[in-house]
């Protein structure tokens, strides 16, 4: 509990005009915080988390809020730690193609300085849902990731560098903002999905790409489960390059897009609608595509889980999801995808089991609590032993979102 | 005399019980046979092991940690002894577990386009299971014939391709990690996104300091249908560097884009005579794909290297002539031999929009030092490799190598740069992190280190400084025999 001394100290360290006292709404999965606070700078984070560590506050680390039904309830919630004032970009060189961020910047707030920064237009190929919305803090803490990973990858392929805050208030970094370096242990890449639970990130190098000139898609319809496997390997042999290659189910929709220049897009469309059966989506209905793949399975109710599966059980893991009457958006270039399905035990710890029979994991996003244990797969003992290390290594007090890693730990 | 210096030995109930886990032929204990395991392709730094190890199964790993781990015996692990920054550099008190007999391809699986392999199976041996199928594996370290996998991981290698396609750490997708407890741990495997830490993507480039990979999950890709390799001449390296920046720009990215200045050309033309256009700089690119989107790049490509001044532009007619100019690049620093008679190589990163003014910094230092640079290196990731050159029979020219090899470092740090791209901190850069991490994140690295082992018994003195270890000069070069049998490279 935080009492009127604690409130004070708070006011004093990060300003009276950063803290306020929370309300319904700043609930973290069930947890009413006391306070919600906003330090202006990476100082002032450093010293509420501090303090908060002295006092065996829990912190729970907050971005734009978009992924705070993510995961496990934390244990505890005294203090709802926001990076949203951690606003600058802090550097831009377009030749470089290497951006600098702080925690709090969302997006478009980064493409519009990219903009300003003149010359070919470039940007972080980082396509997740609600990546209009979200801090890029707050995404790589989440490992959020769109259709986009078929070919820039994940957080992991654009994360150059990273500061961030431990819960005693160290402010450390690794890595740089070049975009190659073996220089000393990797931390960023550690941070990237640990879900606010290992350190605060403060400020990310980012790795930009040159937004292409020119996009197509393709589309096929009517795709069966059975035809994912061969569909799968054709489209990595083409020698059109995929950047994206989702499945609607239950639509049965397989999207694909290519870039470059307008004639290389169009030619490699071409080619690719040849390859697949599909056709070329012309504009308005290539963008409702996508956004319906950018949808998919967030919009509705139920669970959300996120699956993953070795490529050659994508068609396995559609029959499952299919008899399942989920919805999905698949990965067909990758194994990955999210599945939306009955908020209940029984189809959740099936699907769960199915995906796990096929040599992959299922990881809860938006489950209820009492669901997870089903919905979720359980590393390995061996794997928690590690995490609850890391965890006493790095926020041996559990001053950081406790418990919201779930599977028990600290 | 030192020959006479009788060197600590393993106690006899560690040695004992290492045999009974590898047998007696797995344990090597003389002196001479330790010796052979002294120091990597960095041989400036050299340590006798107490033993060396040489286990064959993921099994005999643990076994073997968990005897040294109850005798509290550190370990180094090492591949094929390849590295350039001392990072299997033996310990006077602990033991060389050499993961080289460890060299089975464990599955080939392209369905689902994964290799899973022992740690000792070379870089090149993954590529050659795949490529009948039409398949590759991206990362190509130019030691890559004899340089290991568990190498690969540890250093997190790259090599000319990895512009584009990434280094070794997004094509590894699961490992087997045997911890310096001795206890084994599984991370990802052949599907992506696992449950829980990222910790596979810590332990990838980790330098053998968080325990031993013992075997490894890898991410192989269909081979492109098209590629086209330019050579480009420039009159000077500035002017390459300004067409480096431009290619960059222009939102094009090759597959691979390296450099080499004029005394690396001359080496390499003498050695292997590629064929190059005269110049005081080389620019060579390659870029694949569809034949529509190779042709596209090849002449946005060409276009920068004309506006940058460029003297010729030559693209390779055929797969003969384009092995031709890869095999100047690959030989450049076997070449060496033929201009110089000893080399120390440097590994520098800098952002690509600094290459021309930086190249500029390292001519003047070499000027000041009176030392030969030659530069050869991978130009669109701006990851360096002045090679300073030497004479050790010249009094005072080892010293004054390695203090320019360091100036250089600063030059590269003094813009934005790290002090490695791809061969390591290890035991050489150990003592200069403090010039690119104060204490806080070297602490936050050390916290890592204790979380995975509490007692530093896994390759001690690597990567983080220590008060004990630092205040020596960096590394110098001396050939290392894998090298001079021509078995190897330095890229």
């Amino acid at each position: 509990m935080i009492g009127p001394d604690g409130a004070r100290a708070l006011r004093r360290l990060a300003g009276a005009g950063a803290v306020r006292a929370a309300g319904p709404a700043d609930s973290v999965a069930g947890r009413v915080p006391a306070y919600v606070v906003r330090p202006p700078a990476v100082d002032a984070l450093a010293a509420v988390l501090a303090a908060a560590n002295d006092r065996d506050w829990a912190v729970v680390p907050r971005g734009a809020g978009t992924r705070m039904d993510w995961g496990a309830p934390p244990a505890r919630c005294d203090v709802v730690l926001e990076t949203r004032a951690l606003r600058r970009v802090l550097a831009h060189v377009p030749g470089d193609h290497v951006a600098v961020v702080e925690a709090g910047v969302r997006a478009p707030e980064l493409d519009e300085r990219l903009r300003a920064g003149g010359g070919p237009p470039q940007r972080l190929m980082l396509d997740p849902r609600g990546a209009q919305r979200s801090t890029l803090g707050g995404a790589a803490a989440a490992a959020a990731a769109g259709p986009g990973r078929h070919r820039y990858g994940t957080w992991r392929d654009v994360l150059l560098g990273a500061r961030f805050v431990l819960a005693d208030g160290t402010v450390a970094r690794a890595g740089g903002t070049v975009v190659k370096n073996v220089a000393g242990y990797d931390l960023g890449r550690l941070l990237l999905g640990s879900r606010g639970t290992l350190a605060v990130l403060v400020e990310l190098a980012v790795k930009l790409h040159p937004l292409p000139e020119a996009r197509a898609t393709v589309v096929v319809e009517g795709v069966e489960p059975g035809d994912l496997v061969s569909l799968g390997a054709g489209l990595r042999r083409s020698a059109a390059d995929v950047t994206a290659a989702e499945l609607l189910w239950p639509e049965g929709q397989l999207v694909l897009r290519v870039e470059g220049s307008p004639a290389v897009a169009s030619a490699e469309a071409a080619d690719l609608a040849r390859e697949t059966g599909g056709r070329l989506a012309p504009p308005p209905v290539a963008d409702q595509l996508w956004s319906r793949v950018s949808r998919r399975p967030w919009d509705g109710p139920g669970a959300i889980v996120q699956v993953a599966v070795p490529l050659a059980e994508v068609g396995q893991l559609a029959r499952a999801v299919a008899g399942l009457r989920g919805r999905a958006a698949l990965g067909l270039g990758l194994g990955t995808g999210g599945v939306r399905l009955e908020a209940a035990a029984e189809p959740l710890a099936e699907l769960r089991t199915t995906v796990e029979r096929l040599g992959g994991s299922c990881r809860a996003l938006r489950v209820p609590p009492e669901l997870a244990v089903a919905a979720e797969s359980r590393p390995s003992p061996a794997a928690l032993r590690l995490a609850a290390e890391l965890r006493a290594a790095y926020d041996p007090r559990s001053t950081l979102s406790p418990g919201r890693l779930g599977w028990g730990l600290p | 005399m030192a020959g006479r210096m009788t060197t600590p030995e393993l106690p006899n109930g560690v040695a004992a019980a290492l045999r009974r886990v590898v047998g007696a032929a797995g344990v090597l204990s003389t002196p001479i046979a330790r010796r052979a395991y002294e120091c990597d392709a960095l041989t400036s730094w050299r340590t006798t092991p107490l033993a060396v190890v040489l286990p064959t199964t993921t099994e005999e790993v643990a076994a073997v940690v968990a005897v040294l781990a109850a005798a509290g015996i550190p370990f180094v692990p090492r591949g094929a002894g390849t590295g350039l920054s001392g990072g299997a550099l033996p310990s006077t008190d602990g033991v060389v577990i050499g993961l080289q007999r460890m060299r089975a391809i464990l599955s080939v699986d392209l369905a689902n386009e994964r290799v899973v392999v022992q740690p000792g199976v070379t870089n090149l041996q993954v590529g050659a299971a795949v490529a009948g199928a039409g398949y590759r594996y991206a990362p190509d370290p130019s030691s890559q014939r004899v340089c290991t996998i568990g190498g690969n991981v540890a250093e997190n290698s790259g090599g000319a391709h990895c512009l584009k396609l990434g280094f070794t750490v997004h094509h590894v997708t699961g490992c087997t990690l045997v911890r310096s407890d001795g206890s084994v741990l599984q991370l990802g495997g052949s599907a992506l996104d696992p449950c829980g830490y990222d910790a596979l993507g810590v332990v990838v480039g980790s330098e053998g300091t968080l325990g031993i990979v013992t075997e490894v999950v890898l991410r192989v890709v269909p081979r492109p249908p098209a590629v086209e390799t330019l050579v480009a001449a420039f009159p000077s390296p500035a002017a390459a560097g300004s067409a480096v920046a431009a290619i960059i720009a222009a939102g094009v990215t090759p597959v691979a884009l390296e450099m080499m200045d004029r005394t690396a050309i001359e080496a390499v033309e003498s050695a292997v005579h590629p064929g190059y256009p005269a110049g005081e700089a080389v620019l060579l690119a390659e870029v694949e794909g569809s034949r529509v989107r190779c042709a596209d790049e090849l002449e946005r490509v060409r276009s920068a290297c004309r506006a940058a001044g460029a003297s010729a532009c030559r693209v390779a007619a055929d797969d003969h002539e384009r092995q031709r100019l890869w095999s100047g690049r690959r030989a450049a620093f076997a070449a060496m031999g033929r201009i110089s008679r000893h080399y120390y190589v440097q590994d520098g990163v800098i952002p690509r929009t600094r290459l021309a003014e930086v190249l500029d910094a390292i001519r003047a230092l070499a000027a000041e030092h009176r030392l030969r640079v030659a530069n050869v290196f991978h130009a669109g990731d701006g990851n360096l490799h002045p090679l300073v050159l030497y004479d050790d029979r010249v009094r005072g020219e080892r010293d004054r190598a390695g203090a320019l090899a360091t100036r250089i470092l600063d030059a590269c740090l003094a813009v934005g740069g790290s002090l490695t791209g791809e061969h390591g901190i290890g035991r050489d850069k150990l003592c200069q992190m403090p010039k690119l991490f104060g204490p806080a994140d070297q602490q936050a690295m050390h916290r890592l280190r204790t979380a995975f082992d509490p007692r530093g018994l896994a390759n001690p003195g690597k990567v983080l400084p220590t008060p004990r270890l630092c205040g020596e000069s960096p590394g110098i070069y001396r050939p290392h025999p894998v090298e001079r049998a021509g078995l190897a490279a330095r890229w």
